[in-house]
């Protein structure tokens, strides 16, 4: 946390940011857990997504993470974690762009974008 | 050369072995005798209609005087005028005599014109064979020299070119007009009409292409006009029956026309004229007509009609496809009649339980019955079986109230399998076992039909409630059939657990008579795995129990040492004798149910906590027991306060005032485990969707996502999982590292070795 404002990973390419932004999840990992507290997920995600990504889409996922109640979300995966960012890119428009049936998105992202609908 | 010529005249005359020696023939003396002797004598003869039979005398010097012309040597040689002679005359009879006549006739209409070109076509046919037969050489050696059309076919050109073609119009126009009437039911002639479909077919000397572009077509033209108009006139007036009724007799009359009087190359096109305007044009309204359509006629189980109704449009293509979804519909809404009336059942107050029997049998005797009549109306056509497998895929995965029609399904076999259920003789209890499996091939949930079976054929067995040994065996075989032997594995085991144990038993009763124990003793030893898991309380038992099972488990472990026993005292049965006052009774009851009563013996008094401490068992089991022994119809221990709850602070002793009319009497008591495990079920199915994928990616190594669940899906046979829990699934395989996403396409999975 401290040191994240003095690195700029502004300038990296989509695939180095891509491994920057898994290297940061796994760097932050507890023991032999693999995967993280959802709380935890969400301050590093806003962390290091913020100059990357489009403040709203975070900020409604980070909500959306907040508020479900689905049990099997209270810790996130690191397929989960990277699978966000490519959705980020890929997925511009969540009505035009997203395709539940023909994609293979995590149903974490599947869920988030239904929550979507129903705001 | 003149001295060779004359030598190869010489030669010819040899090989034809008549040699003419008398004076030259001229040609206009030869041709005026066979005119005169021949020609006019035959066309009169054909005109007057007497008999065109020739003298045998007469016609051989016509053929002599023939042949003589055409053999003399040249420039006498008169081959060439005479095929050309010959063909005038027939020209000039047709022209001058045969055409007026026809003219004549036909102003005067189509029966008579037909008449009259019949007997002119026969006329003709004469006139040719005679023709063949005067000027025979002809044909012999002008025809082939020249290569000219022989006498048969230069004849027929010119009736052909001369009359045929004049005609033929009015003549089609007049056959259509006798068709027609035929077909309204006036009698024709029609052997005028086949004689004249028989010109036609013959005056192309060998094709039929006149017959076809001058009678067929307008006759096809002129019968889809008639059945148009027909149609038009059935599908307004009549039922749907009756108008089959009519389309099939008028198919059936076209078919005969061409039989009787039409070139059978013409019934295919024909017909198909027919059934496009009288069935294929007008199947839907036929289908959905409001009092006597499709659904009508099932409701009304009109076997006849739907049977007529099916026999005419399986004649066009892709005829039945509408008729068989009509019959599925129409299947379903039967069975939500079935599902209304449980449902309007269970919302009037009707308890909800696993045991609907009147449910199940209303759903197998439907079934029961559309099968017969797929069979009997719909010739057991592929297509209506599987209407009536989709009407009841849709059907038997409906849910109404707690329980699935799995579940109920299941209930239904015990009570036909279990002895007291329902009262059924063996060819019955068959018969409803095969339809049951029947209806078991139409469920999504196939593994939770198998767990709940499983639990219930568990209790039948424990607890000796099987009716009859083979027709458990001749169910499971049934399951096995349909699902595989992975299916029917563990009940199979259960049932070669029960065989083994009656050869244990036998063996143990003589070991056990070397010790002396006061109670007759059996066990029953389950594989785990096979059976349901069961409650285990660690039951405290009276010392003599105690004895007997370590002997037991001393000469189990002697014979399977590497086997550890497990004692299930929630399971079991034992007898009792018990003496109230002067009357001695035989309790059969439960382990559970002996051991408490032990405990109570000889009027000793005892608190629930007491017995609870004494037994080692929790409420949970403890209430139940009780209830049983001091609540239910046989009381035969009391219960202070009496009342019909078991609390913790009641107390409990013998009942001395206790009778009852019978000697043996048997205390049920309630089941202490649920039915089924659900959550086993859906345990086993997330096993099975990840052993699946795994096993699928370990053989395709890359596949996109969409393939994958695909893949899956039709791997599954006992269940359908949706996409969502196939999708969390594999990302737990991602989590484990079996799968990995791909880098370039996030759609695509690799497998991890």
């Amino acid at each position: 946390k401290a040191l994240l404002p003095a690195l700029d990973p502004g300038f990296l390419e989509h695939s180095d940011f891509r491994d920057f932004y898994k290297f940061c999840f796994k760097f932050n990992l507890h023991g032999t857990h693999k995967t993280h507290e959802k709380d935890l997920a969400i301050n590093l995600m806003e962390m290091v997504l913020k100059e990357r990504i489009d403040k709203e889409r975070i900020e409604t996922f980070c909500s959306f993470l907040k508020t479900t109640k689905d049990p099997t979300y209270e810790r996130m995966t690191l397929d989960q974690w990277s699978s966000f960012l490519e959705f980020c890119v890929e997925v511009k428009d969540l009505k035009k762009d997203y395709d539940e049936e023909n994609s293979a998105w995590p149903t974490l992202i599947d869920d988030y974008v239904e929550y979507m609908e129903n705001q | 050369f003149v001295i060779n010529f004359t030598t190869w005249i010489k030669i010819e005359t040899k090989v034809e072995g008549m040699a003419y020696s008398g004076p030259i023939i001229q040609l206009e003396d030869g041709w005026k005798e066979i005119q005169e002797k021949a020609i006019d004598v035959l066309q009169d003869r054909l005109n007057n209609r007497l008999t065109s039979k020739f003298d045998q005398k007469i016609y051989i010097s016509i053929y002599t005087k023939c042949y003589d012309m055409c053999t003399q040597r040249s420039p006498y040689n008169w081959s060439k005028d005479l095929y050309e002679r010959q063909g005038d005359s027939v020209q000039t009879y047709l022209t001058n005599t045969v055409l007026p006549a026809l003219r004549i006739k036909s102003e005067q209409g189509g029966t008579m014109l037909l008449t009259e070109l019949l007997l002119r076509w026969s006329n003709h046919q004469i006139m040719t064979k005679w023709m063949k037969k005067f000027f025979a050489y002809l044909d012999r050696y002008h025809v082939v020299h020249h290569t000219v059309p022989n006498l048969s076919e230069a004849c027929l050109k010119r009736f052909k070119e001369n009359i045929y073609d004049e005609m033929r119009g009015n003549a089609t126009a007049a056959i259509l007009d006798l068709v027609n009437q035929d077909r309204e039911g006036n009698i024709i002639n029609k052997d005028l009409v086949k004689g004249i479909v028989q010109l036609y077919e013959a005056v192309d000397f060998g094709s039929l292409d006149s017959y076809k572009s001058d009678l067929e077509q307008p006759l096809i033209d002129a019968t889809r006009n008639y059945y148009a108009n027909k149609g038009e006139n059935w599908i307004a007036s009549l039922s749907t029956p009756e108008y089959l009724l009519k389309a099939e007799h008028a198919l059936n009359e076209e078919k005969n026309r061409v039989a009787t009087y039409l070139n059978p190359s013409s019934e295919r096109m024909l017909l198909s004229v027919c059934e496009e305007e009288l069935l294929q044009k007008v199947q839907m309204v036929l289908l959905e007509k409001k009092c006597s359509g499709c659904h009508v006629l099932l409701v009304n189980g009109k076997s006849q009609d739907l049977r007529r109704m099916f026999n005419l449009f399986s004649r066009l293509e892709k005829g039945l496809h509408p008729m068989a979804s009509v019959v599925e519909q129409f299947i379903v809404s039967r069975g939500n009649d079935i599902i209304d009336q449980r449902r309007a059942r269970l919302e009037s107050g009707e308890k909800d339980k696993n045991d609907d029997p009147s449910f199940v049998k209303a759903l197998l005797a439907l079934h029961d019955k559309y099968l017969a009549v797929i069979k009997s109306d719909f010739s057991g056509h592929s297509l209506f079986q599987k209407a009536l497998k989709d009407a009841f895929v849709e059907i038997v995965n409906k849910k109404v109230g707690m329980y699935t029609t799995a579940e109920l399904m299941s209930t239904f076999a015990d009570r036909v399998l279990r002895s007291g259920g329902e009262k059924l003789n063996e060819t019955e209890v068959e018969d409803n076992l095969d339809h049951i499996v029947q209806l078991f091939s139409y469920l999504t949930d196939k593994d939770l039909f198998a767990e709940i079976y499983r639990n219930q054929l568990a209790k039948r067995l424990l607890n000796q409630r099987s009716a009859s040994d083979d027709a458990e065996k001749a169910m499971i075989a049934k399951l096995k059939m349909q699902c595989g032997t992975h299916f029917t594995s563990k009940m199979e085991g259960m049932l070669s657990d029960l065989a083994v144990g009656v050869d244990q038993r036998t063996e143990f009763q003589s070991r056990m008579q070397e010790h002396s124990t006061r109670m007759d003793y059996s066990v029953q030893v389950l594989t785990t795995g096979f059976w349901p898991t069961y409650k285990s309380p660690d039951l405290v038992l009276p010392q003599e129990m105690n004895k007997c099972m370590d002997i037991f488990t001393a000469w189990h472990n002697g014979k399977h040492g590497n086997r550890r026993l497990s004692w299930m005292y929630s399971l079991g049965n034992a007898t009792v004798k018990a003496t109230f006052g002067k009357k001695s009774y035989d309790l059969q009851v439960t382990t559970l149910q002996a051991v408490a009563l032990n405990v109570l013996n000889n009027g000793k008094t005892m608190s629930f906590k007491e017995l609870a401490t004494a037994l080692n068992l929790e409420e949970t089991i403890l209430k139940p027991l009780m209830h049983s022994l001091s609540c239910g119809r046989y009381k035969v221990i009391s219960k202070i306060p009496q009342s019909n709850r078991i609390n913790t602070t009641d107390k409990f002793v013998a009942n001395s005032k206790f009778s009852s009319n019978n000697r043996r009497i048997r205390i049920p008591m309630a089941s202490l485990d649920a039915s089924h495990n659900n959550e086993r079920v859906q345990e086993d199915r997330t096993i099975a969707i990840e052993a699946a994928a795994v096993r699928i990616m370990k053989a395709r190594k890359t596949m996109q996502h969409q393939q994958l669940q695909a893949e899956i899906m039709s791997q599954l046979a006992f269940f359908k999982p949706n996409p969502r829990d196939i999708k969390r699934r594999i990302e737990v395989l991602i989590d484990r590292d079996y799968l990995a996403r791909s880098e370039s396409n996030s759609n695509v999975y690799n497998y991890q070795a």
